[in-house]
């Protein structure tokens, strides 16, 4: 399941399931498949995000058994390093920051935010 | 001095479509698409030290009758580089999951060009199932690698007038074969995009990998050179015979154009690859 969040403000948005229900569940919001974010409810859904951020910096992870996952059947044959040293596992700030920016830009003019439409 | 003929180019190409950014494993990829809805849908990988933008001048011909995403490949342009990652091996996850989420589970014509050939080389033999047709354009890891280029390298201190000095050299030397084709706007495109290259210890395009991929590919593979492609300085009759461990359906030569053949020939790099796309 992808969440494809769109507005007339910022690019469309695309995070796969694990960020999208994140981030949403984050906010307040129910991962359900549709939805909105209406320009009132910006301000308070910035203020979670923002306090997310600061509260778990950069070096907690969201889900580190999904990183895993996510390199599964990658195997890093050419470097010779084990794959899963290659990247570091996600982080909550990585995760949130692009939903954050897009949740600022709309809220700044003003425009809802719309996923599964 | 440069008078921003790219900026009005790429923005004139730029709002005819839309950009969309696809969040994987917490990294940011940019991707530019046009035509959104067309039934078909094709994939455009860049070169080493480049973006989105090495597509300038085939974006409207390609997307007349398809869906065109065109990536800037993470670590370059806009998009972020997945940490830790230092070379194309390291990206293959993360485009997969892009891929997988543009193309919702149906398999896509890739062209990739110069290092977008061999990262979608990469992709090929990692997940079959998403690559329908591969175009390799002036792809490096064959094997073939001669002496390194002349490249001149840039320096903090350097002048305006001195790193434009280097760009055009630098152009010259690897990636247009008639100087008169270096335009004010190939300038100011190799300088934006130079300037956004985070990736700068690849080494395996210099390798022998796509010999040892391309027995993974199970799709059909289509090859397109410059004629006089730096890279491959005498050695052009031997490309062919390198890709001969995957079900190769056509290889073709664009006569009078170097290395970044879409750039300087593309008139006749579009129309070869929309005839490639109808067969």
């Amino acid at each position: 399941m992808l969440f494809k969040f769109k507005s007339k403000t910022h690019s469309d948005l695309i995070m796969l399931e694990e960020g999208g229900k994140l981030v949403l569940s984050l906010i307040g919001k129910e991962p359900q498949a549709q939805g909105i974010i209406e320009v009132p409810d910006m301000a308070n859904a910035i203020s979670i995000l923002e306090k997310v951020i600061h509260e778990h910096g950069v070096g907690e992870h969201a889900a580190p058994e999904e990183h895993q996952k996510g390199r599964d059947g990658v195997e890093n044959k050419f470097s010779g390093r084990d794959s899963n040293d290659s990247v570091d596992p996600v982080t909550i700030k990585q995760r949130v920051i692009p939903f954050l920016e897009m949740l600022k830009t709309c809220h700044a003019q003003s425009q809802p935010i719309v996923w599964g439409v | 001095m440069l008078n921003n003929d790219a900026t009005d180019s790429i923005l004139s190409i730029e709002s005819l479509g839309r950009r969309v950014e696809v969040v994987v494993q917490g990294v940011l990829q940019v991707w530019h698409v046009w035509n959104q809805g067309a039934t078909e849908k094709l994939i455009l990988l860049h070169g080493g030290s480049g973006s989105w933008t090495h597509w300038l001048h085939n974006i409207r011909a390609l997307s007349d009758t398809r869906e065109v995403w065109a990536l800037d490949i993470p670590g370059f342009g806009d998009s972020q580089l997945p940490p830790l990652a230092v070379d194309v091996d390291d990206l293959v996850p993360y485009v997969i999951k892009g891929m997988q989420a543009i193309g919702e589970g149906k398999a896509l014509d890739v062209v990739g060009f110069s290092f977008g050939g061999l990262l979608a080389g990469f992709i090929a033999s990692t997940d079959a199932s998403i690559v329908r047709t591969l175009i390799l354009v002036g792809a490096p890891a064959l094997g073939l690698t001669g002496t390194p280029l002349p490249l001149r390298g840039l320096r903090a201190d350097m002048s305006e007038t001195e790193v434009l000095g280097v760009h055009q050299h630098n152009l010259k030397v690897m990636m247009i074969a008639n100087e008169d084709m270096i335009t004010s706007e190939t300038l100011e495109l190799q300088q934006k995009n130079i300037a956004r290259d985070r990736l700068k210890r690849r080494r395996i395009a210099r390798s022998d990998a796509l010999l040892r991929l391309q027995k993974d590919w199970v799709c059909p593979v289509f090859g397109v050179w410059g004629e006089l492609d730096a890279l491959y300085k005498g050695r052009m009759n031997e490309v062919q015979d390198r890709l001969k461990d995957c079900d190769l359906r056509g290889f073709t030569i664009i006569p009078n154009a170097g290395h970044w053949v879409q750039y300087e020939k593309a008139e006749a790099f579009n129309a070869c690859i929309l005839e490639i796309l109808r067969s």
